[in-house]
């Protein structure tokens, strides 16, 4: 597993670094700005760029821009995970706008979560999605007084954040500590109570959950 | 209609004792005359109507002095008829101080309409009136032989036992020539200030010089006449009677005269409310002064302080005093500034309170302007400085912001991940304790984190500067647990300031129908059209909401205020509440 890290703050993209290289990693480039990111991805073709939202010279959305950049120079070949200080729904509903392949988006602090970085990036890496539970909770909330969501069971609830997270099966049964048989029960009961039609591939089935809890959002 | 205050006593006084004396004269004379008792009348007339149009032109202008030379003419009046008394101390006093009555007259002729004499000229030509009057007097009173066919036939000389006539007949014969010619004089006056006078001024002067010249013409034929001819009987009293009638009129045409000027002053009391009551624009100012003063010709120019000069219609200079003859300036100053000046009719000046009235007039409404003028300066200097002082607190927020994700956050991220990584280094033969602790620290650090971002974020959304107000709001949309509809169409992203208030309008409007209405549906809808940004934010809820209430709404409302906007809620107890919102782009 290849990545390369975009990050100014050269603390933290050295612990960032550091943190991956535990979780068995290969941190293969590392650039402070969009330019020098540009580059590297250009020169060592990794499975996966993660970059922070707010680079130089604005501090506002360039990272946004280059995750953009980094797929339209090199389609779905490189995976891309966007780290925020901000949880912003609209940022990760963005970068997913184009398909739910290979890209996340996760709050930083979420690297200090076992394992969750490392989790996601492997997702983004085999061409799946990471999105952070926040942004999930957030757009479920929305929707509270949503019929079909108001039937669903807490359990059931906590199965749908996750498959929309873009968790695998698998993924989610860890997280949950049931089997996958159980969660692929979960699923079907869900998928059949807000209508939509429960797919195996985990990708596609963040979109139908996502387009189905951001139905304007998406446009 | 004011009751006689006490500065009415000594006039009442004054025309009661006046009245008197024409009494006492009549009663004398009726003793001597018993067949013309007409004649007393009309004499009784002729002297009442100068004390009666005494008074009402004090009662109507208080101010002006010519009441008193009327009420002067009117005792003299009386003083004159005294000479056909009965009792011969009596009748002197009447033959030799009759003539003042044309000294009274003269100067009321000079000197109407303020009752100054205007000038040196009239002053002299007063003097001289005096002077004849004087001769005459002390020559009656000392010089007079009685009986003498040419003077009076009944009153006889007390005081100074002169012997010869001749002075007194040679007196006695240029006295009138010399008295006509003095009040031709007078009536000279009257018509060059006729002359010059403007149509305003005509109008004032017009009753009086007709019965000045009428007075006069009578005087010189009664005087010359009787003096050469001894014009006896029926006609001699008919004379008398037009004498009468001409005194009367006299009287009543500067009752008129003066009342015209009051009807010209009032027309400036108009001319005050008008200006009170309109935005004066300077031609239109130009106009109203035109028409109040009665002079077409009549040029408001203005003071520029920057050319050192006054400016007419059409930017002309001019400069003042004018030089041109029969035009007249008078300035307009405010606290020895030049304001303005008004170049006008020199006849103008014959009433120099109505233009010192329609001068004060102008400065009102020149105070008036400028003080209007520095109030809205003001007004607009405290709607910059407050939308200022709303545009640095939104800087100081986005920089607090940054602050804090830029130090704070990075920096706690940072000591968690470096905490981590030394928690994935301890190995497992690590102390559990000290893992555990490090496990808990990293653990309490990621609240801390959480907290602060919500904080940042509660300080100033980083979205609405990252990425504008429509992801902005709808990042706003998704976190609030209402199914909230988002319809933006801007052309443009609107400046900071704007941004920020539509978005903090909205937040607020979407936390109170979050807390009070119970709403099931809310549309958010932010347009943009002619400069202006309008945002609408309409729920189903319970409605019933008080813009009054609550310090949000309130807050909220200042602000936009403050950004030059409106804000209207209309939100009816039968449900549903509306926020209309609309903010100047710039």
């Amino acid at each position: 597993m290849r990545v390369v890290l975009a990050e100014d703050n050269a603390l933290l993209r050295a612990g960032l670094a550091e943190l991956l290289r535990q979780e068995g990693i290969d941190v293969v480039g590392q650039a402070a700005d969009v330019p020098h990111l540009l580059r590297v991805v250009r020169d060592t073709r990794p499975d996966v760029a993660v970059l922070d939202v707010r680079m130089p010279p604005t501090h506002t959305v360039e990272g946004l821009e280059a995750a953009k950049q980094i797929r339209a120079d090199h389609g779905d070949a490189i995976g891309i995970l966007v780290l925020s200080h901000h949880l912003e729904t609209r940022y990760a509903l963005d970068l997913l706008a184009d398909g739910a392949h290979g890209v996340g988006y996760l709050l930083k602090d979420r690297v200090l979560g076992p394992g969750d970085l490392a989790d996601a990036i492997r997702r983004v890496a085999a061409g799946g999605s990471a999105i952070d539970p926040q942004v999930i909770e957030h757009l479920l909330k929305r929707r509270r007084s949503d019929i079909p969501l108001s039937t669903l069971t807490v359990r059931e609830r906590e199965v749908l954040t996750l498959v929309a997270e873009g968790r695998s099966n698998r993924s989610v049964a860890a997280a949950m500590h049931v089997s996958e048989k159980t969660v692929e029960a979960y699923t079907g009961r869900i998928f059949g109570k807000l209508g939509l039609t429960d797919t195996p591939d985990s990708h596609r089935r963040v979109q139908a959950v996502l387009a189905w809890l951001d139905p304007a959002g998406q446009a | 209609m004011r009751a006689p205050g006490r500065d009415w006593v000594w006039p009442l006084l004054w025309a009661a004792s006046s009245v008197a004396l024409g009494l006492f004269a009549a009663t004398q004379q009726h003793q001597e005359q018993p067949e013309r008792p007409g004649l007393l009348v009309a004499d009784l007339v002729a002297g009442l109507a100068f004390i009666g149009a005494g008074l009402i032109v004090r009662r109507m202008r208080p101010g002006n002095r010519c009441w008193w030379l009327l009420m002067a003419s009117g005792t003299t009046w009386f003083v004159g008829s005294l000479a056909t008394s009965t009792d011969t101390d009596v009748a002197l006093a009447g033959f030799a101080l009759g003539s003042w009555h044309f000294f009274a007259l003269s100067w009321l002729l000079l000197a109407y309409p303020t009752g100054r004499l205007p000038g040196r000229r009239e002053q002299a030509l007063l003097g001289l009136i005096a002077a004849l009057c004087a001769v005459r007097s002390l020559s009656r009173l000392f010089l007079y032989l009685p009986p003498d066919g040419t003077g009076c036939e009944c009153v006889s000389n007390r005081f100074v036992p002169v012997t010869d006539g001749r002075w007194y007949a040679a007196i006695d014969l240029v006295f009138p020539w010399a008295l006509v010619t003095a009040l031709l004089l007078v009536l000279a006056c009257a018509v060059a200030r006729w002359r010059r006078s403007s149509r305003a001024g005509r109008r004032m002067l017009t009753p009086v010089v007709v019965a000045a010249a009428a007075l006069v013409a009578q005087i010189g034929y009664d005087y010359v006449l009787r003096q050469e001819a001894g014009l006896v009987g029926p006609r001699r009293d008919a004379l008398f009677l037009l004498v009468v009638a001409l005194r009367v009129a006299t009287a009543i045409a500067f009752v008129l005269g003066l009342r015209q000027q009051r009807a010209a002053r009032s027309a400036v009391v108009d001319l005050v409310g008008g200006l009170a009551g309109h935005d004066t624009a300077p031609d239109r100012l130009g106009e109203a002064l035109r028409s109040a003063l009665g002079d077409p010709s009549l040029e408001l120019v203005a003071w520029e302080p920057t050319e050192h000069a006054y400016v007419g219609e059409g930017g002309r200079r001019l400069a003042l005093p004018v030089s041109e003859p029969g035009r007249a300036a008078t300035l307009i100053e405010q606290d020895g500034t030049p304001l303005a000046a008004l170049v006008h009719d020199e006849a103008l000046l014959e009433d120099p309170g109505l233009v010192s009235a329609v001068a004060a007039a102008v400065r009102l409404t020149a105070d008036n302007e400028r003080l209007r003028g520095e109030l809205q300066r003001q007004l607009a200097e405290v709607a910059a400085s407050r939308s200022r002082i709303v545009a640095a607190g939104d800087a100081e927020r986005r920089r607090i912001e940054r602050d804090l994700h830029d130090g704070a956050q990075q920096r706690l991220v940072t000591i968690a991940l470096a905490l981590r990584l030394t928690e994935a280094r301890m190995g497992p033969g690590a102390d559990p304790a000290t893992r555990e602790a490090v496990t808990q620290a990293v653990k309490d650090l990621s609240e801390a984190i959480g907290e602060l971002r919500d904080l940042a974020r509660g300080i100033h959304p980083a979205v609405l500067s990252e990425a504008g107000l429509h992801t902005a709001l709808g990042s706003l949309l998704d976190r609030s647990p209402l199914p909230a509809r988002l319809d933006v169409r801007l052309s443009e992203e609107p400046t900071a300031a704007v941004a920020a208030t539509a978005y903090f309008a909205i937040s607020e409007a979407l936390t109170n129908v979050v807390k009070h209405a119970r709403a099931t549906d809310v549309l958010v809808e932010v347009t943009e059209s002619g400069g202006t940004l309008r945002i609408l934010v309409v729920d189903d809820g319970v409605g019933g909401v008080d813009p009054r209430a609550g310090s949000g709404l309130r807050g909220l409302a200042d602000r936009i205020d403050a950004a030059g906007g409106t804000l209207s809620v209309t939100s009816p107890a039968t449900g549903g509440t509306r926020l209309e919102v609309s903010l100047p782009c710039e």
